[in-house]
């Protein structure tokens, strides 16, 4: 399916499979209407080949590919055989099976690249079942609206999910122009800062000419009669000089800083801004560590890029054509020779570098690894120790700290060996420099102050060379950071308010869901045609198995996302209507997993209402029966909670989130699994608090104990995102279906602990 | 069936008894001889990685576990056949036999390779963490798609893809 394409540079890029119209119509001529095609890359043999899945209103066929042109079939079930179409998700691949009334036929696999494809597919099939023929033939399949991934429209590449535009093929003027604007407010100032390295710069090729052709040729070698007079000066010019850059230096280094701080406090300010807006999905997609790693590394790179980098190119630029002017303008015929060796030097800098970077990238690559065992080791010293597994854990660390002495010594050795070399070759000019300049010297047509000043620029002139052979990949790294800090600045939120959202600054409580249906992927819906209705002050109970989709309710309820199909109303407005602040303000969650922030527990109480009074504080810790353990602490409600509520237990942390919630007084309360993991002392206590804190508030619970939910006005039960069973608990019961299961399930198994327990001994 | 384990306990099927086939469509059909027959079930290997042809699992449609095979080898020709065949089908995991060309452009890793499904040119982003040193050479390699390829011995690749490898792994 992909082939290397001459536009990317060998990179191959993904090829589009078609059917061709010819055997479209061959197949429409006999088998109805064509409804779908899906390609998949597995053939029957279990090896990549080229097979299509062609759904028409009278059968379900999979074809194999020979050509484009020849198609040959290799499995045919008419729809009036099929009870029922499935895709099941295997390692690395899928298959689709369809059931008869007597076998399971597995029409075709697919390879994971498909996947997203082939369940839009078998969703559609399911809605086609129930269907006539003539219903199906008027049945329009739409497909999948996004792969999931994003190629360029131009070369064919695959977008890497950080940017949004291809970076082998973005227009680098414009980011570098978006780029210098965010320096724009400090115009004034970089302004300077470049004059001062400028002025710096010219004041450091001056010594050398002082130096040699003014001191040795002028004062030494002419001996005039002011000669020491002259000398003075020299020293005096020379003394000047080397105050004036120092003056230069401290000016520009002090500007430096303050700029370079502004601009990234300024970046980082407009990045988490972004960030904060962004709706849940965005971080769904994006791991932790790599949106980190913008808001800390990518500024810090634009910031080099901005303040450092932009002038140190200028600085280089100017030094190579002043430098060059200077020896041109002294001897020409030496100059031309000091030319001559620029493009050796300007190879083999960039290749030197380039191997040199891999070796450290991969002598840091290994650190960073030895790390982690590091890590490992010492935060799980109490196991290791347990276990006696003290010699394991010696080989491990041996084991990565080799492969970073490896890595080290690799790297060092490599950078001995060819530096020296690297530098050897940039003194063979000097070399030319010497034998011709010396012989002009000893032929009377150069001076000796003449030579001498070569010599000393040949230095300064190859380290622009060496900076300049590297300044595409500088200049790469830079924009490439640029990218992916924009990526932010730019993402839209998935939920926003609407134009004129409806404000309700008082809700009443009534929620609604009708006929709900979502996914976090739009093909792979959680939720199916979700829909009930929980009166203002009533307790919802939400049960089923983990991964039913419980979760996701409460993630639709608070609005971290949308709804595919369907909607859901507060007080019988659209959730999409109403300003989010209003729902964020008057919904609470106590959740299971309990996060506490850096501070204090009271602070910690206190986060949905910081101006809370130590009174309201304190009460909210007793109604949540957090006060009598609070107060055991030497320093109460000052406590540090550390980070991630370290020094708290699980309970402890629980009660805080409950005292939290009940500060924050919601009108709509959710309670997520709010009992789990507790024994059951300290569940009764929570319990107790979340019977207090439920009081004259619309609750939804979702609790694994169903003893939890025995004060509920209604329960719904949930099975693979669809509402299975729906009642109050007494009706549930009484129906003796799901609910019933699970109630009599959990009940034999508390009863096998509690006769497990009394068979130990005291 | 009839003798329910104790809680904790592996069920061992005995290979002697159990036989598997495919039915006429190509469903995976297990049999305990003179007892009983479930028209399609599912296997997989606890330890795909490590070890691919012990303990493997077989369940019914409904996820209930029937019981492990302690070793492939142990089944009769026919039956192992059978397992063989569909544990290739259900763990899609190529092995990468030749690289003809590995190429790195702002973190994502092109790869061209020949395995012994056929040719396949593939994408993996994140090398560091998509790209897993199993031992002793051998790596997994989990592509955008999240499809997955083996390589035995990265060190009998080409040179050029051992050198980026070695820096990685």
């Amino acid at each position: 399916m992909e082939a290397a394409n001459k536009k990317t540079g060998g990179v191959p890029v993904p090829q589009l499979k078609s059917l061709s119209d010819a055997f479209l119509q061959s197949i429409e001529a006999t088998k109805g209407k064509v409804i779908l095609s899906q390609y998949s890359d597995i053939n029957e043999q279990g090896v990549y080949g080229d097979r299509w899945l062609i759904v028409t209103s009278k059968f379900i066929e999979v074809y194999v590919e020979k050509s484009t042109e020849n198609y040959t079939l290799e499995r045919s079930l008419s729809w009036d055989e099929v009870v029922e179409v499935n895709s099941q998700n295997l390692v690395g691949s899928g298959i689709i099976e369809a059931t008869t009334e007597n076998d399971i036929v597995p029409l075709l696999q697919y390879s994971n690249s498909y996947a997203r494809e082939f369940n839009y597919v078998v969703r559609a099939l399911s809605k086609m079942h129930a269907l006539s023929e003539t219903e199906r033939e008027n049945y329009i399949y739409r497909g999948i609206s996004d792969s999931g991934k994003k190629f360029c429209e131009k070369c064919g590449r695959l977008i890497p999910e950080w940017t949004a535009s291809c970076p082998a093929c973005i227009d680098k003027g414009a980011i570098l122009k978006r780029l210098l604007a965010y320096a724009w407010p400090f115009r004034k100032q970089l302004i300077l800062l470049t004059l001062l390295m400028l002025g710096g710069t010219a004041l450091d090729l001056l010594p050398p000419y002082l130096g040699g052709v003014i001191l040795i040729d002028k004062v030494l070698g002419g001996k005039p009669e002011n000669g020491r007079q002259i000398l003075a000066m020299v020293v005096v010019g020379l003394f000047a000089i080397q105050l004036l850059g120092t003056l230069f230096s401290v000016i520009r280094g002090r500007m430096a800083a303050w700029l370079s701080a502004s601009l990234v406090y300024e970046l980082r300010k407009k990045t988490y801004e972004s960030l904060q807006k962004l709706s849940l999905s965005y971080f769904d997609k994006r791991q932790t560590g790599a949106i980190m790693s913008r808001v800390v590394h990518d500024v810090n790179g634009l910031n080099n890029f901005l303040i450092e980098g932009v002038q140190y190119f200028l600085v280089q630029v100017l030094l190579l054509i002043g430098i060059g002017a200077i020896l041109f303008s002294i001897n020409p015929k030496l100059a031309f020779w000091v030319i001559i060796p620029a493009p050796v030097v300007v190879f083999l800098s960039f290749h030197f570098w380039k191997y040199i970077w891999k070796l450290f990238a991969s002598f840091w690559h290994r650190n960073s690894k030895m790390t982690a065992v590091l890590n490992d080791s010492l935060s799980g010293v109490r196991v290791i120790k347990a276990f006696a597994q003290e010699d394991r854990e010696l080989d491990r660390f041996d084991q990565r700290s080799r492969d970073l002495y490896n890595a080290s010594v690799q790297a060092e050795q490599s950078w001995a060996t060819l530096f020296p070399w690297l530098s050897f070759v940039l003194t063979l000019g000097s070399l030319f420099v010497y034998f011709i300049g010396g012989s002009d010297v000893l032929l009377g047509t150069a001076t000796v102050g003449q030579l001498v000043t070569f010599m000393n620029y040949i230095g300064r002139f190859y380290g622009p060379l060496q900076f300049l052979s590297r300044i595409t990949d500088w200049l790469t790294r830079s924009l490439t950071s640029a990218e992916r800090v924009f990526e932010i600045l730019d993402a839209q939120p998935d939920v926003v308010d609407a134009p004129e959202p409806i404000r309700l600054p008082h809700i009443k409580g009534d929620v609604r869901f009708e006929n709900v249906t979502f996914g976090y992927d739009e093909h792979d819906p959680v939720l199916q045609n979700v829909s009930f209705t929980v009166k203002a002050g009533e307790m919802l109970g939400v049960v089923g198995h983990s991964g039913a989709g419980k979760s996701t309710i409460i993630n639709l309820l608070c609005r971290f996302y949308d709804p595919n199909e369907g909607r859901i109303t507060i007080d019988g407005v659209d959730l999409r209507e109403i300003a989010q602040q209003d729902i964020r303000s008057q919904v609470g969650m106590v959740l299971q997993e309990t996060f506490l922030f850096n501070g204090t527990i009271a602070e910690n109480i206190a986060y949905a209402k910081p101006k809370a009074t130590m009174e309201e504080i304190v009460r909210a810790a007793k109604v949540a029966n957090a006060h009598d353990y609070i107060t055991s602490f030497p320093n109460g409600y000052d406590t540090f909670v550390g980070e991630r509520g370290a020094r708290l237990s699980g309970g402890e942390r629980q009660r805080i989130a409950i005292a939290r919630a009940i500060l924050h007084d919601p009108r709509i309360l959710i309670l997520d699994e709010a009992t789990s993991a507790v024994d059951t002392e300290t569940e009764q206590k929570i319990q107790e608090a979340i019977d207090r804190l439920v009081q004259n508030r619309t609750t939804v619970a979702i609790a694994h104990r169903l003893s939890t939910l025995r004060n509920a006005d209604k329960l719904i039960i949930i099975e693979d995102g669809k509402i299975v069973e729906a009642g109050s608990p007494d009706e549930l019961l009484a129906k003796k279906g799901h609910y019933y299961n699970l109630v009599m399930a959990q009940e034999i198994k508390s009863k096998a602990e509690e006769e497990k327990q009394h068979e130990q001994p005291a | 069936m009839s003798n329910q384990p104790k809680f904790g306990e592996i069920e061992y099927l005995n290979p002697k008894e159990i036989e598997f086939s495919y039915s006429s469509a190509g469903a995976l059909r297990f049999t305990v001889k003179d007892r009983y027959s479930v028209i399609k079930v599912d296997i997989g290997c606890c330890f795909p990685l490590k070890s691919p042809n012990h303990f493997i699992w077989v369940k019914d449609t409904k996820n209930n576990e029937l019981g492990i095979i302690e070793s492939i080898t142990d089944l009769d020709q026919a039956s192992q056949k059978c397992v063989k065949d569909y544990l290739r089908k259900r763990y899609y995991m190529p092995n990468i036999n030749s690289v003809s060309n590995l190429k790195e452009e702002f973190g994502l890793w092109y790869w061209e390779t020949m395995t012994d499904r056929g040719s396949r040119n593939f994408v993996v982003k994140d090398p560091r963490q998509n790209i897993i040193n199993l031992g002793q050479g051998r790596l997994l390699i989990i592509d955008v798609d999240g499809n997955r390829f083996n390589v035995d011995n990265y060190d009998l690749l080409n040179p050029k893809v051992v050198i980026m490898l070695d820096r990685l792994v």
